[in-house]
């Protein structure tokens, strides 16, 4: 047994079988909600390349698997990272149970987290572009409603992503012509910008945000905020490993200073327009266009800004998680997110409206909730190299809170006065009032979750 | 091959992406993907043995058979809106002229990249790529966008051919061929599936 066969083509049978069971609908969610656990225990408690003892058994789950002259690789230190995204996955299964979320969540939902481990242990590591250029199908699938074809914006994301798969394989090829003892800085200088631009094309990173806000108002707000979390951190992941494997450019090229400047564009960028936006679906997306340019900022104050990123991702998780499902029920309930379609939603729904407002204004930063001590050290550590940096993160939070501030106004406007009824408490509700509590709990107590963190941050230094 | 055949190949590969961009029906769109996937092939061939090589092809092949299919469920093979008016495919004509006028500006500069390819491999690649681009730019339908991303994909892999030989790449990049296709067939009857719940 080797882990990239436990941890990549095991749950992607699971996949296959849930796909089979399709026709039972109670077996599919709750099997892949177990399965989705069992992976994460499984890698929380099998170490990887040594041996394991059990009564009259022992056996190795070895780290790698050689497929075609190429490699997967996943070592004892990356287990954390499994533990993360698996642990992730059954949040979001659990989530998807709740709010009644088609059928088809569980089985691309195993793909899904399979295609981001198969591109982070692929050797070489440039490989991974045409994984999540896999993922990226599986995506439009999951984003397109049954039913109806895929939308203009899904298209648009599936477009940049074959051509960031291009300009990644473009660049790495590239890449190797260059001769560490007789470094051609041009060389170097424009493999550099094809990367940048591949990662940019995968990412939405500015000036291709577009499709992120017309992910988020045309399709399935779960989804979307699904397919956010996962395929966005994915690729994270992934241009971090691409980069912790030639750091030996960062001495030849300055890539961390544009990349903290495209960062905090971003921040600003997302931060600005949710002043003015007038969709939740949008409003989740200008959060998602914050939260990358942040990621990115982070990176850029390497090794320290590791210590923000993870973190940051574990709360992005399980607030976007919360958030899209609230918004699943507004849709149900308005049909469409609009503004004008959901005054007063809060007064005939305010156990739900509570996901909207704790993930919005935890991703906005808002004392007590589960972002604010990770803003506050990344402003922290921007104010160390310049103020202005720090101030444009300050814009980003100060916009989102308006904007979400705006969302209370509208969903509170006098129209949808309390009907009387109390809002019953079931399962969606409670998971919501779970999720919020445990952001409030990650608010006040930060260091718990930088411990948990840590060891996926000394992966990468 | 002699860099006569060449060169026609490239030629053909050139009216072959503008066809795709210009045609009406769905038939002569499938015939042309074909026959541009026949001429990749014949292109990678002189960088890569014909047993390799053919998996260009065979994905390509596929592909179309898995749209075809699609559209044979459909039962509608005409395009909305119709891009085969005359100001539109005189249109379309100039733009593509005018990518291929640059792209050839281009092509002494990106033959000094692509050290062990033939100039006709690099045209050819180069072509597809900047025909596949424009017929992105010009499709509003999920359908057409498919076959604008299957022509970017088929000139890079040209390209990519001279630099990277190797199985599990080539096996990634005709799933990647394949993959599309299916999205392809999944958006042209994605109206005709169950919805559950």
């Amino acid at each position: 047994m080797n882990a990239p066969m436990l941890w990549i083509f095991l749950p992607l049978a699971v996949a296959g079988i849930l796909l089979i069971l399709s026709r039972k609908p109670t077996w599919v969610r709750w099997l892949g909600f177990g399965s989705a656990l069992a992976f994460a225990g499984l890698a929380r408690a099998l170490p990887i390349g040594s041996v394991i003892t059990l009564g009259p058994w022992s056996w190795e789950v070895s780290s790698q698997l050689a497929f075609f002259g190429r490699r997967f690789l996943i070592l004892e230190a990356d287990r954390s990272l499994l533990v993360l995204f698996y642990s992730l996955l059954s949040f979001w299964f659990l989530l998807g149970i709740a709010g009644s979320i088609p059928l088809k969540l569980y089985p691309l939902g195993l793909v899904a987290v399979s295609l981001v481990i198969t591109g982070y242990a692929v050797e070489p590591v440039f490989y991974a572009a045409i994984f999540f250029g896999f993922l990226a199908m599986v995506s439009v699938i999951l984003l397109s409603p049954t039913g109806s074809p895929p939308s203009a914006g899904v298209m648009r994301f599936l477009t940049f992503q074959v051509l960031g798969t291009i300009c990644i394989l473009f660049a790495a090829w590239l890449l190797s012509w260059v001769d560490l003892e007789t470094v051609d800085k041009t060389l170097v200088i424009r493999t550099m910008v094809l990367m940048g631009l591949g990662f940019s094309f995968l990412l939405g990173i500015f000036p291709f945000t577009s499709w992120i806000s017309m992910l988020a108002e045309e399709n399935p707000p779960f989804f979307s905020a699904f397919v956010f979390v996962l395929y966005l951190n994915g690729v994270l992941l992934f241009a971090l490993k691409y980069l912790s494997q030639t750091t030996w450019i960062l001495g030849w090229v300055d890539i961390l200073g544009p990349m903290g400047t495209v960062g905090l564009l971003m921040v600003a960028i997302g931060g600005i327009s949710a002043m003015f936006i007038t969709h939740l679906g949008r409003m989740m997306g200008a959060a998602v266009i914050v939260e990358l340019g942040r990621s990115l900022v982070a990176y850029s104050i390497r090794p320290l800004g590791f210590h923000i990123y993870f973190p940051m991702l574990v709360v992005q998780g399980i607030a976007l998680g919360i958030w899209s499902l609230t918004l699943t029920s507004f849709q149900r309930r308005a049909g469409d997110l609009a503004y004008h379609r959901v005054h007063g939603l809060a007064w005939k729904s305010p156990l739900t409206s509570l996901g909207l407002f704790g993930g919005l204004f935890t991703i906005a930063g808002l004392p007590f909730g589960g972002g604010f001590p990770l803003h506050w050290s990344l402003g922290t550590m921007l104010i160390e190299n310049t103020s202005r940096s720090a101030l444009w993160l300050f814009v980003g939070n100060v916009g989102l809170l308006i904007g979400g501030i705006r969302t209370i106004s509208v969903l509170s406007r006098k129209g949808g006065a309390p009907t009387g009824r109390g809002e019953r408490l079931d399962f969606p509700k409670v998971l919501i009032l779970l999720g919020c509590a445990g952001l409030t709990i990650m608010g006040l107590f930060p260091h718990l979750l930088v411990k948990w963190a840590a060891p996926m941050v000394s992966i990468f230094q | 091959m002699p860099s006569i055949y060449l060169s026609f190949i490239v030629g053909f590969l050139f009216i072959l992406s503008l066809g795709l961009i210009l045609v009406n029906d769905w038939r002569w769109m499938m015939g042309i993907l074909c026959l541009q996937y026949l001429g990749v092939m014949l292109l990678i061939m002189e960088s890569w043995p014909l047993e390799s090589a053919v998996i260009k092809i065979v994905a390509g092949w596929f592909a179309v058979a898995v749209f075809s299919v699609s559209y044979i469920n459909m039962g509608d093979w005409t395009i909305t809106p119709d891009p085969a008016q005359l100001p539109n495919v005189l249109f379309r004509s100039l733009i593509a002229v005018l990518a291929a006028l640059s792209i050839s500006s281009f092509f002494p500069q990106a033959l000094n990249w692509f050290i062990g390819a033939t100039g006709e491999q690099v045209l050819g690649g180069l072509l597809l790529l900047g025909m596949g681009l424009i017929h992105l730019g010009f499709a509003t339908q999920s359908t057409r966008i498919i076959v604008g991303l299957l022509t970017v994909l088929s000139g890079f892999e040209i390209l990519y051919a001279t630099v990277e030989a190797s199985v599990l790449m080539t096996a990634l990049l005709a799933a990647n061929h394949i993959g599309l296709a299916f999205l392809g067939a999944y958006a042209l009857n994605s109206s005709s599936l169950e919805v559950e719940e």
